[in-house]
């Protein structure tokens, strides 16, 4: 009860409501323009983050990464274009029910599930991040070198039958992340006796590239123009706003899918409304409805992708260890105000922590009465031209990148990212990885270091201690179910063929 | 019309022809990169000279762990690149053109930023930039203008990020000299 109330008074400082409600508006904004997405903004926003104290910086952060899930079902569900990536399949079911003129129902029901499904997760990462920190206390270096290592595996495992292009893109980010000076003999490496390169590579320049450059480069060549169809919203949104506890199974098994993804590295939303659709289809009483405009696939899509953001705060908070791109991203703003995210964070700041707790459910709050009454204006923000937002978005990533360090070379290394990341995706790959190799690659190495150090250079420690031979079981664990997953799924589509 | 229903997660969408042959010589590329930087590697992970390569253990030589990650991407890569060779097929890939003129106009705006000043580098940029993506002059240079009053007062005044004096700043008049320096 002390935490929560320092929680909340941590709170309300106006600067953390500031971050809370601008960062779930810009979430809202971004998710509603098609072409945009949550990492283009946090990657943009995080040089911003680093001048603000801890809490408001990622009060503002995570405003951004929930409020684009809910916001990127407004054209995905209007015009039958999604506003994030991760609202593809919510155009399964939205669209037809628009056509059906149900625009309003439908709307209603994204953001109903999306608040029933946020609210459950937060309170997820209120139970299980000070349990598993409990568990984390007992950790050494071998077991938080294996969680890393975890974390690794699972973001391979994570990608289908791109398993190899995401093993390149980790092996990438964790080269890169090599580049500068180590700290055991504080000698430099691969920087080719340029200054510019001894800090290394800073992850703001990566994800700005990767994420920003990358996407705006596509968006001024984008010559489509704007979206002409109508954005009609038939009926009042109130209406269907209950509609949700109707399918009380569908909801909460969406929810726990998308809660359960977002704690397990790598994973993620994709998985999430993946397996969440494939349940809820499974588990109906109408899946012949399904993507003709279902109610309950709209709820499997929105409730699986809405839990992520909060419960992917678990590991991160509890471990030090973030299980996917955002969260990654979101680490960098921990270090740079030098506050530790894993098991001691509990107990040195409880009120840091349970002030992100407070924050992220009213962050659901926001994003619900936002909506509920700017709908029909922020609708209207799909309209922007492409390339307006792409030359904006250059502008920003110039200033941001400049900005961290004031060298004029880290805009041109954002450029170079950028390029790389518009190649690999249009070789049909997904440059995301990078950035977990970045972040677990010199994390990994550091405890490794330690390991063997303390050793004496002796690999069976790793067998050694409970905990560490757990998590190996898990590793293995994991790659066998994942090979075992696979074989049956080739099975299965040679037997459909 | 009726949305497709989802067959696979997205990550399992098929490959493309287009996607093949971009993939091909990005991986080919990737492992050529890997091999030069791996051959480098006494040279650019070595310890200082004079010191014992293994007093902190063999696990501690700072040429470990980016030799790992380089094999990595060498085996990969390479993995990559020979099941890529297989993927046949029509289809034409998108060009580059118009990313390189713009990462082009991008380098020119940061060189610029030191000549003429933030304020003046921005509106330059967004003008040509939206020109040159089919915008007429007039929209484009309006666009400019209201970009670059809402980054002056965001960057220059709220934010107060610091930018290098500019050349222009520098050749006139110290009073105007100064404001521009400041505010613009």
């Amino acid at each position: 009860m002390d935490s929560f109330l320092l929680g909340l008074s941590e709170i309300m400082h106006l600067y953390v409501l500031l971050a809370l409600v601008g960062g779930a508006l810009t979430g809202l904004i971004v998710g509603a323009i098609p072409g945009l997405g949550p990492g283009m903004a946090i990657a943009i926003l995080l040089p911003v983050s680093f001048g603000m104290e801890p809490l408001v910086g990622l009060t503002l952060l995570l405003g951004v990464y929930a409020g684009s899930w809910y916001g990127g079902a407004i054209p995905a569900i209007l015009i039958n274009t999604p506003g994030t990536v991760a609202n593809v399949m919510t155009t399964f079911d939205g669209y037809p029910m628009t056509q059906k003129g149900q625009s309003a129902r439908a709307l209603s029901i994204a953001y109903s599930s999306s608040f029933v499904a946020g609210i459950l997760s937060v309170l997820a990462l209120v139970f299980l991040s000070p349990k598993l920190a409990a568990v984390a206390k007992n950790f050494g270096s071998p077991e938080f070198a294996l969680v890393v290592l975890f974390g690794l595996v699972l973001v391979v495992a994570a990608n289908g039958r791109r398993k190899t292009e995401a093993a390149l893109m980790v092996s990438i980010g964790a080269f890169i992340g090599c580049i500068g000076q180590e700290r055991a003999y504080s000698t430099f490496r691969y920087t080719f006796d340029q200054t510019w390169l001894e800090g290394g590579v800073t992850i703001i320049c990566c994800a700005l590239g990767l994420f920003a450059v990358s996407q705006a480069l596509e968006l001024v060549a984008d010559r489509r123009g704007p979206p002409t169809d109508k954005m009609e919203i038939t009926g009042g949104l109130f209406r269907g706003l209950f509609e949700v506890l109707k399918y009380p199974v569908t909801l909460l098994r969406s929810t726990g899918l998308g809660t359960i993804m977002g704690i397990l590295p790598g994973l993620g939303e994709f998985l999430a409304q993946f397996l969440s659709y494939t349940a809820a289809k499974k588990g109906s009483k109408t899946p012949e409805a399904f993507g003709k405009g279902s109610p309950e696939g709209l709820i499997a899509t929105e409730a699986s992708i809405s839990a992520v953001p909060a419960a992917a705060m678990v590991p991160l908070l509890a471990l030090g260890i973030p299980g996917e791109e955002l969260t990654a991203m979101m680490l960098v703003t921990f270090m740079v105000h030098n506050v530790i995210p894993g098991p001691m964070l509990f107990e040195l700041h409880p009120e840091f922590v349970w002030g992100l707790y407070i924050s992220l459910f009213l962050m659901n709050v926001v994003c619900l009465v936002t909506l509920l009454f700017g709908t029909r204006w922020i609708a209207q923000l799909a309209r922007i031209d492409n390339r307006m937002i792409g030359v904006c978005v250059l502008v920003l990533v110039m200033i941001g990148t400049f900005a961290v360090n004031y060298r004029i070379t880290d805009p041109l290394i954002a450029l170079a990212f950028g390029f790389l990341g518009l190649i690999i995706k249009r070789a049909g790959m997904a440059p995301m990885p990078i950035i977990l190799g970045l972040v677990l690659g010199p994390l990994f190495e550091g405890r490794f270091r330690q390991v063997m150090g303390v050793s004496g250079g002796d690999p069976l420690v790793f067998f050694q201690r409970p905990l560490s031979l757990m998590l190996i079981v898990l590793i293995v664990g994991s790659i066998a179910a994942l090979l075992w997953s696979e074989r049956k799924a080739e099975k299965a589509a040679a037997a459909k063929s | 019309m009726t949305a497709a229903e989802p067959e696979a997660a997205p990550h399992d969408a098929p490959i493309t022809a287009a996607e093949a042959r971009t993939g091909r010589r990005l991986t080919g590329a990737l492992a050529l990169a890997a091999a030069v930087l791996l051959m480098s590697l006494p040279w650019q992970a070595a310890v200082p000279k004079g010191t014992d390569p293994l007093a902190q253990g063999w696990w501690s030589h700072p040429a470990v762990f980016p030799g790992v990650t380089l094999t990595l991407i060498l085996i990969f890569a390479s993995l990559l690149h020979l099941k890529l060779r297989h993927e046949r097929g029509e289809g034409a890939g998108q060009s580059l053109a118009v990313q390189f003129e713009f990462g082009a106009y991008f380098i020119g705006f940061i060189f610029l930023m030191g000549l003429v000043g933030f304020g003046l580098s921005v509106l330059i940029f967004s003008t040509l930039g939206l020109w040159r993506s089919g915008f007429t002059f007039g929209r484009s240079a309006l666009f400019g203008v209201i970009l670059t009053a809402i980054l002056v007062v965001l960057f220059r005044l709220v934010l107060t990020i610091w930018f290098p004096p500019s050349v222009l700043s520098s050749l006139m008049p110290a009073v105007i000299g100064n404001f521009l320096e400041i505010y613009f």
